[in-house]
């Protein structure tokens, strides 16, 4: 008989007989007393105190602060420059040059088949 | 678009089927997308008509001779449309639309080189104007006496300079034009690297106006 049947052939009823013992384990409850008797914790309620004083300065810092200032709207000066004739003219023709750009078609031809039959 | 979707399913469908009602659908469809046709090109002609008529530029002969052109080919699809409303035959719809293709296969040549000569008739136009408020500068700084400034005199003639060289360009593509443009889509050819090709008239153009806007804040 190889290891692998001794295991498989191990009684169920082992396992009842240890549950008492497990039971005994865990049944043990938890007593703040023995925790306050326990100097090797003093460094971790160091470490809460420290964590708790840097969350009241954040707060605190929060509350403090000032509410952020809104960005000023650029106030629009509406610079109204009087053109003499002359420049007007120049500056009309120059919004007329650049309204017939040769790179831009205003009228391209249609796309229509010319040669199309019903044959 | 829409009717020319319908007439190629319609053609498809006869190519496949071969049935009368197949046929009579691509005679029905071909013979209505045969009248949009018409209509949509006689709108646009006459679009590039009146844009040819209002644009000043264009030199006289090319454009009374354009004109007369599409004149002839919006009465020519005007009537065209008539006949191909009035038929009702598939031979004959087939040999309408043969005879517009026959006859109009040069349309979007004709349009391209009205588009040409639309291009360059406004820069043509706009040299013009460029000439005329550069004597009215003179003028003006005549009366003020600010052309006894060397400044000035020099500014005025750099001006002068680049309107001359605009004005080379132009007259040298209206004579290139009317000598070599007979009958062999000579501007139609221009049309595909019309930007490439003008280029160098809108630069010389755009470069007078700044000088001429410089001269006048000196």
């Amino acid at each position: 008989m190889n290891s692998r049947n001794i295991h498989t052939e191990v009684s169920q009823t082992e396992f009842v007989d240890q549950a008492q013992l497990l039971e005994a384990d865990s049944g043990k409850k938890f007593k703040w007393q023995d925790l306050k008797n326990n100097k090797n914790l003093r460094p971790f309620y160091v470490l809460i105190g420290l964590f708790f004083f840097v969350v009241f300065i954040f707060v605190l810092r929060l509350l403090m602060q000032a509410p952020p200032e809104q960005p000023k709207e650029f106030e629009r000066a509406e610079e109204l420059v009087e053109l003499s004739p002359l420049n007007k003219r120049v500056y009309d023709l120059r919004e007329e040059l650049k309204e017939h750009n040769p790179t831009r078609q205003r009228l391209p031809f249609p796309q229509v088949d010319l040669e199309f039959n019903i044959y | 678009m829409y009717h020319e979707k319908l007439y190629r399913i319609a053609y498809d469908q006869n190519q496949q089927l071969n049935t009368l009602v197949s046929i009579e659908d691509v005679t029905q469809k071909g013979k209505s997308l045969g009248i949009y046709r018409d209509e949509v090109l006689r709108t646009y002609l006459n679009l590039l008509r009146l844009e040819l008529i209002s644009t000043e530029g264009v030199e006289l002969s090319l454009k009374d001779k354009y004109i007369l052109r599409l004149e002839e080919t919006i009465a020519y699809l005007r009537e065209h449309q008539e006949i191909l409303k009035n038929l009702n035959n598939r031979d004959e719809v087939a040999y309408s639309l043969a005879t517009f293709t026959a006859d109009q296969g040069g349309l979007g040549n004709l349009a391209n080189e009205i588009l040409v000569l639309l291009t360059v008739g406004n820069l043509q136009a706009i040299y013009d104007k460029s000439f005329v408020i550069k004597k009215d500068i003179d003028k003006f700084l005549e009366q003020s006496e600010a052309l006894l400034s060397p400044e000035i005199e020099r500014a005025s003639f750099e001006t002068n300079r680049s309107l001359d060289s605009a004005k080379l360009k132009l007259d040298s593509f209206w004579v290139d034009v009317i000598r070599r443009g007979q009958g062999n889509w000579y501007l139609s050819k221009i049309y595909d690297d019309l930007p490439k090709t003008m280029n160098p008239i809108y630069v010389n153009l755009s470069q007078s106006i700044s000088y001429l806007n410089e001269l006048l804040n000196l």
